[in-house]
Order: C-alpha cells, then sequence, then structure tokens
C-alpha cells in the first residue's frame, strides 16, 4: 500500500530525511516513531503530496505520489500535525464541506457515519472554534477518513490529549487500521506499543530500527532481565546471586531490590529463587523484566548520534593535519 | 470545476458569518448611501439625476475595500494550516485560487447589487437614462472583479492578513496613480516618447472605467483590460500557492 524507496528531502543544505525506504501493507498500523525534528512530518507532507522530495519514489495505494498525485491524494486520509480546522464552521458544515470536495457519494450518509465513529454526533453543530483541544482532534480524524482512503496517514493524532481521550483515539485508530494501511507518528513509545503492527524508529533523517514492538524489545535488549525483591535489605545477597551461573550483572536498586541480568535463553529464575531460599532471606517477590521500549530507543539514538559525532570528527581531523602543514 | 464551487460556496458563505466582511459591508453601504442622499438633495440647484451619483464614489472606495474583503482568503489558510488540507486533498491549485476570488467577487457583487435600491428611487421619481445605468453596472462588475482579483493575489504573498492588505494596497495605489505619473514620465522623456506615457495610461485602473462605462459606452479595450488583470492576477496567485510546496 505504501512503498516507499530511497526519498531524500533537502531544505538548503539541511538533509531532513536521508535515503528512506520502507513499506506499510494493507491492514497493517505503522509506527513513525523518533525525537522531534527527525524527519516524520517532512515524510508523512512528501507522502501525502504535499510536498515533493528531493529523490527517491513513493507510491502510496499504487499510485506516484509524485507523477499521479491527484490520484494519489484520493486514496489518501491525512491529518497534518496541526489539525486543520475552520474556526467559523460546525462540525457538520465542516465534514460536508471536506467530503463534497473529495467527492463523496451519499454525502449526509458518510458525514453521519464519520461522526458517529469519533462520537461527535451530539456535537454536529457545535461550532469547531468553540470545541476542546481532543474533541478538534476527533474532528480532524473524521475529516480523514471521511471518503473511505485504503491510506490513512495520521501526524501525531494523540498529541495533546488526556488520557481518556487518548484511549478513545487509539481505539479508532485501531479500529481504521483493520482494514486499511495507516501510518502515524509518535514521539510517545507507549502509543507506538499499544498500537502498531511494526515500528520504524527514526533519527536524523534515518531509519535505525525496524521491527515488530515485541521483536524489536527482545533482539535489542541482548540479554533478559529479573527482578527480585526479598524482605529485610538483603545485606550479602548481591555477591551470593552474583555466583549463580548465568548471572551477568547484579545492581541493588534500593534495599531488598535487585536487578539482575542473565544471559539470553537460559530461564534461571528456579536457579535464583533457590540460591536465595537456601540462604535464608525472605523471597518476597520474583519477575522478568523486558526492556522497555523507551530504553531501547534511547539507546539506539544515542548510539546512532555517537557515530555521527564518531565520522564527523574523523572528517575534520585530516583537514586539521592539512592546516598544520 | 466542481471543485471551483465547492470552494466559492464555501467563501462566500463564510463571508456571512466573518465580522470583518460585515464592518466592510456597513461602512460601504453607508458611504454610498450619504453620499446619494447628498447628490439627490443637490438635485434642486439643477442637474440630472444619475447613477452616477452612486458609481463615481464607488470605484475608488472598491479600491480600499477589496484588500480587506480579500486578505483572508489564502493567507489565513496559510497561517492556520489549512492549506495542507486543501493540498493534499484532490483539487488542483488554480481550482483553489479561482474558487477563492470567485467567493469574493459574489460578495463584492451583492454589496454592488444593493445600490439597485438607489436605481429604482431615481426611476421612481425621474426618468433617467437607461444605458449608462446597464454599462456601468458591467463595468462595476468587470472592476470589482479586478480589484479582488488584484487583492487574492496579494493574500497569496504572505501568511500575514495585515501584510496582505498592506501589500493589497501598495499593488492597488500604484494602478491607480500611474495615470497622475504618466504625467511626470511625459515630463521626464520628453512628449517625443509617447509609448511609455500610453502604456502608464492604459495600465491605470481609473481611465478604464469613468470615461467608458459610467457614460454608457462599451469599449472592447476596456473589458479586455479588466479581464486580463483577473486572468494575470490569479494566474501569478496560482503560481504562488504552487511554489509554497516547494519550501
Amino acid at each position: 500500500m505504501i512503498q516507499v524507496e530511497n526519498l531524500t528531502k533537502r531544505y538548503g543544505g539541511r538533509t531532513a530525511i536521508d535515503r528512506l525506504t520502507f513499506h506499510a501493507d494493507k491492514g497493517e498500523i505503522v509506527g513513525f516513531l523518533g525525537p522531534n525534528g527527525a524527519g516524520k512530518t517532512t515524510t508523512m507532507r512528501i507522502l501525502t503530496g504535499y510536498m515533493p522530495a528531493s529523490e527517491g519514489k513513493a507510491i502510496v495505494a499504487g499510485y506516484d505520489v509524485f507523477t499521479h498525485s491527484l490520484e494519489a491524494r484520493k486514496r489518501i486520509g491525512y491529518l497534518p500535525e496541526t489539525v486543520p480546522l475552520y474556526n467559523e464552521m460546525t462540525v457538520w458544515q465542516y465534514l460536508d464541506f471536506m467530503a463534497e470536495l473529495r467527492k463523496v457519494p451519499d454525502r449526509d450518509d458518510r458525514v453521519e457515519e464519520a461522526m458517529e465513529i469519533v462520537h461527535l454526533t451530539d456535537r454536529a453543530d457545535s461550532l469547531i472554534g468553540n470545541l476542546s483541544k481532543g474533541l478538534r482532534q476527533r474532528v480532524g480524524l473524521a475529516q480523514a477518513m471521511l471518503h473511505k482512503p485504503e491510506v490513512l496517514i495520521l501526524d501525531e493524532p494523540t498529541i495533546g490529549l488526556d488520557p481518556a481521550q487518548v484511549k478513545d483515539v487509539r481505539e479508532v485508530i485501531r479500529e481504521l487500521g483493520k482494514e486499511r494501511t495507516v501510518m502515524l507518528s509518535t514521539h510517545i513509545l507507549s502509543e507506538a506499543q499499544a498500537l502498531c503492527n511494526r515500528v520504524l524508529i527514526i533519527n536524523n533523517g534515518k531509519i535505525v530500527a525496524e521491527d515488530a514492538p515485541d521483536r524489536l524489545r527482545s533482539r535489542l535488549s541482548g540479554g533478559d532481565r529479573v527482578a527480585l525483591r526479598v524482605a529485610g535489605d538483603g545485606a550479602g545477597l548481591a555477591e551470593v546471586l552474583g555466583k549463580v551461573s548465568g548471572v551477568t550483572a547484579v545492581r541493588s536498586v534500593t534495599d531488598g531490590e535487585f536487578e539482575i541480568e542473565t544471559t539470553p535463553g537460559g530461564n534461571i529464575r528456579p536457579e535464583l529463587a533457590k540460591t536465595v531460599v537456601n540462604g535464608g532471606w525472605g523471597l518476597m517477590e520474583l519477575k522478568p523484566m523486558g526492556m522497555s521500549l523507551e530504553e531501547i530507543y534511547l539507546q539506539l539514538i544515542q548510539a546512532e548520534t555517537a557515530e555521527a559525532e564518531k565520522a564527523e570528527a574523523e572528517e575534520a581531523d585530516p583537514s586539521e593535519e592539512m592546516q598544520h602543514a | 470545476m466542481r471543485n471551483v464551487w465547492t470552494v466559492a460556496k464555501r467563501e462566500f458563505a463564510h463571508y456571512f458569518v466573518s465580522p470583518v466582511a460585515y464592518a466592510v459591508a456597513v461602512l460601504f453601504l453607508s458611504i454610498v448611501g450619504l453620499i446619494f442622499v447628498v447628490s439627490v438633495s443637490q438635485l434642486s440647484q439643477g442637474g440630472e439625476p444619475s447613477m452616477n451619483f452612486v458609481f463615481g464614489p464607488l470605484t475608488s472606495l472598491f479600491l480600499f475595500f477589496a484588500p480587506v474583503i480579500t486578505m483572508r482568503l489564502l493567507a489565513e489558510e496559510q497561517s492556520k494550516g489549512t492549506l495542507e488540507l486543501l493540498l493534499t486533498a484532490p483539487l488542483k491549485e488554480w481550482e483553489l485560487v479561482l474558487g477563492k476570488w470567485l467567493g469574493a467577487w459574489f460578495f463584492g457583487l451583492s454589496l454592488v447589487g444593493v445600490t439597485i435600491i438607489y436605481a429604482a428611487i431615481l426611476y421612481g421619481y425621474g426618468n433617467p437614462d437607461p444605458g449608462p445605468i446597464y454599462s456601468s453596472y458591467l463595468g462595476m462588475a468587470l472592476m470589482v472583479g479586478a480589484v479582488l482579483a488584484v487583492g487574492v493575489f496579494a493574500s497569496s504573498l504572505t501568511g500575514n492578513l495585515i501584510v496582505a492588505v498592506a501589500i493589497g494596497y501598495t499593488f492597488m495605489l500604484t494602478i491607480w496613480i500611474i495615470g497622475f505619473a504618466s504625467n511626470l514620465l511625459q515630463g521626464f522623456f520628453g512628449v517625443g516618447n509617447p509609448n511609455i506615457v500610453d502604456f502608464a495610461n492604459y495600465i491605470d485602473f481609473s481611465n478604464h472605467y469613468s470615461n467608458s462605462f459610467g457614460r454608457g459606452i462599451i469599449d472592447t479595450v476596456d473589458i479586455v483590460y479588466f479581464v486580463s488583470v483577473i486572468v494575470i492576477s490569479l494566474f501569478l496567485a496560482t503560481r504562488v500557492v504552487e511554489m509554497r510546496r516547494w519550501r
């Protein structure tokens, strides 16, 4: 549904996105994850035909977005980062206008349907200017799906919403993702984890990782981790645990609480439990800990940034030498 | 073309919920009304009843109101981010610009349309010559379309409403006074160089209304003039909107 090859966008001398290649299939929710300024919005603007790329190719719903922009645009629903609304119109007027612009057949029915999906039916005659942030976001979403597009592109769909609204909007997106292709950007990791079948982590315009959120976690975390809690302060326990085979590191979190890193694969929890009980420490809790996507994300981005700095330093070196010579 | 109509309809409807449009309408209609009353009351001292009472001042009034009527058309779309919505919908740039202009033009025509009341009053109490009235309305429609098209172009150039108005006034005043300047040019270049003077006079707005349409003369030169101002302005505005994508 979305096929992107070597997509590059330069603003003046700055490269916003650098040879991106990825794809998204039907029935998939793909998350675009990255810090602010990583190139998420730029990529989405290119995919929706808002701006052209400097290089590369992007095919959405079977149409090249550069050469067959209008055809591609007909099949895309887009929610930009700043929700584009006309404050002086009512919800119904606005959706009706958008439906007319998109030449939706049975306009009234489709507008009704879209309002129902995002739970806005009772606000049909409210002025958009009087709506709260969460409601505005939902109007934007309704607008994006009015014409039943094959591809939905949502730029930070839950930003600025309260937790209850976030839950609502996620529900809507999940529902939409069942039969369409949804591509959404976010810098909130739990969102990517909760919603997406696949996550693309992007930093400085490059994709640094791509996989299902769960697999990404197991692939990158290296080993397994176990949280352990005992009664009392657990004095001396750390040393004993360190000797258990398969344990690579033991870290004391607070009195009586430990984080234990183990070699991947081997399940040594029974061994750990035995050690604790035999040693006379009162075992309170023993549970596996996954590395959170948050940590993976930070790790990746730090590694990538460090690499870039290293490369820069290497480039800078010869010129320095030349100056000395 | 359906897209043009969709955009135009929304724009036209917007004027009737916009306080700015109401302010413009109130000011415009009060001034025109006042001028009409004063002109008619002076008829007792002689003179002929004529719609030029109204149309004469109307031309200059429109030069002042046009940039205010058109300021938000494209500038606001840009500042509020809704341009992104329109440019990612299956809508071509020229359809957007033409639709915007049509919406504004319909609003301008409805303002001018109110002056039909004055024509009715003149007919009720006197017997004015109908020819100049018809030609004046035709000329008015063209002139209003032209100044609004220039305003649409001004609005495409910026995302700031105040700046859009300022640019609009700059354009309007330039084509308004370039006729005066032609006299100066004549001084500079001597009488022997009539091309520049003719050109400046041709560009001048005021030369294409009061001496032709206002007197009941429908001249192709004037029609071509206004239509080309509309086409050129809207073409330029379309190019500016297209260029926004490349930034």
